[in-house]
């Protein structure tokens, strides 16, 4: 009878972290390493971040379902800040079409990128 | 004797009762409903303590709770670097821009404000806690408000008792410690927007992305 017990109380306690643990998205570590990054922004720091976005892509995308709302997105924006506009542009694609909520931000962000890049390419021949 | 029972016995009751009765005030949702947002942009967070980290921990746990709860949250960190291209560093600067502006800019459905007010430690020899106080404030693209919660809460670091009084201590005066030198608030933050988003009487109803949900 005793032993009848603890199985209930095992088979509740499992069900009951396991609930914790059931998210409607797969989040990975980023609010921690969000944080960290706010907390020192270096260099570094952003790698950590990146890491930890591009592991969680990884995961889901080998799952089929879509990373969870702006994931994509800060992800494209930390290309951006490392001079990749090109990949930039393709995080924010991506974004896009996972959430059409995004599509009006996402837009114009690769407008911006895309004049830069143009700019860029014309600017090219006259250094020659 | 049995009288003064009965009398002691009444006013035990009518304290119990008196304590039960609070008033509970229906929510209006009738904005929020009719706004029926599928997105919420959540804006850098306005800090009104002298507490510096504060706001970083709240930007960096606001995302969750409201991804969970079923809606698009746009990206935090992007956001915050588009409002700095535009020349907006502070929440108050951000706050003077007006909602329609900010929500035309990005595309939003709502715009979530969220305002620190209180932010203060009281360290003690075996455990830090914390009193904060904070507004959320939740705003359609045309301007209005269509919800709002305040958050006033106590927070001391949670240890698991080993059943040893004196391990306990030491173990608490441990955390103390650590809380101390290198105090970790985002728990502190995830249950204060727990309160506000999933938990309180106001809680939000449930986004577009939300299980349950058309």
């Amino acid at each position: 009878m005793k032993l009848m017990y603890r199985i209930v109380f095992i088979a509740l306690s499992v069900s009951f972290f396991s609930g914790c643990v059931n998210t409607k998205h797969d989040w990975g570590n980023y609010e921690t390493e969000l944080y960290t990054y706010y907390k020192s922004p270096t260099p570094e720091e952003q790698e950590e971040l990146m890491n930890e976005l591009a592991t969680t892509f990884a995961r889901t995308e080998s799952k089929g379902v879509v990373p969870p709302p702006g994931l994509y997105a800060e992800y494209g924006t930390f290309l951006f800040q490392e001079g990749d506009l090109p990949n930039a542009i393709v995080f924010y694609e991506k974004e896009k079409n996972a959430w059409p909520e995004s599509t009006q931000f996402m837009d114009s962000l690769i407008s911006t990128l895309q004049k830069r890049i143009d700019t860029q390419e014309t600017r090219k021949p006259d250094d020659e | 004797m049995n009288k003064f029972r009965v009398l002691l016995l009444s006013i035990l009751l009518i304290l119990a009762t008196s304590c039960a009765t609070q008033p509970k005030q229906p929510y209006d949702w009738t904005a929020f409903e009719a706004a029926d947002p599928r997105s919420i942009l959540v804006l850098p967070v306005l800090n009104n303590t002298v507490d510096i980290d504060a706001p970083l921990y709240a930007l960096s746990t606001l995302a969750i709770p409201l991804g969970e709860k079923g809606y698009y949250v746009f990206p935090v960190n992007t956001v915050k670097i588009v409002l700095e291209q535009e020349g907006l560093y502070e929440g108050e600067a951000i706050k003077e821009l007006g909602t329609q502006a900010i929500a035309n800019l990005f595309g939003a459905d709502s715009v979530l404000y969220v305002e620190i007010d209180q932010w203060d430690a009281k360290y003690a020899v075996l455990a830090t806690t914390v009193t904060v106080d904070i507004n959320y404030m939740l705003d359609d693209k045309d301007g209005t408000r269509i919800w709002e919660e305040d958050v006033t809460m106590n927070y001391t670091p949670q240890q698991n008792s080993s059943g040893n009084p004196l391990a306990d201590l030491v173990a608490a005066a441990i955390v103390a410690g650590i809380t101390r030198a290198a105090p970790n608030y985002i728990p502190l933050m995830q249950q204060a927007n727990a309160k506000a988003f999933v938990t309180g009487t106001r809680a939000l109803p449930n986004g577009p992305y939300a299980a349950d949900n058309k």
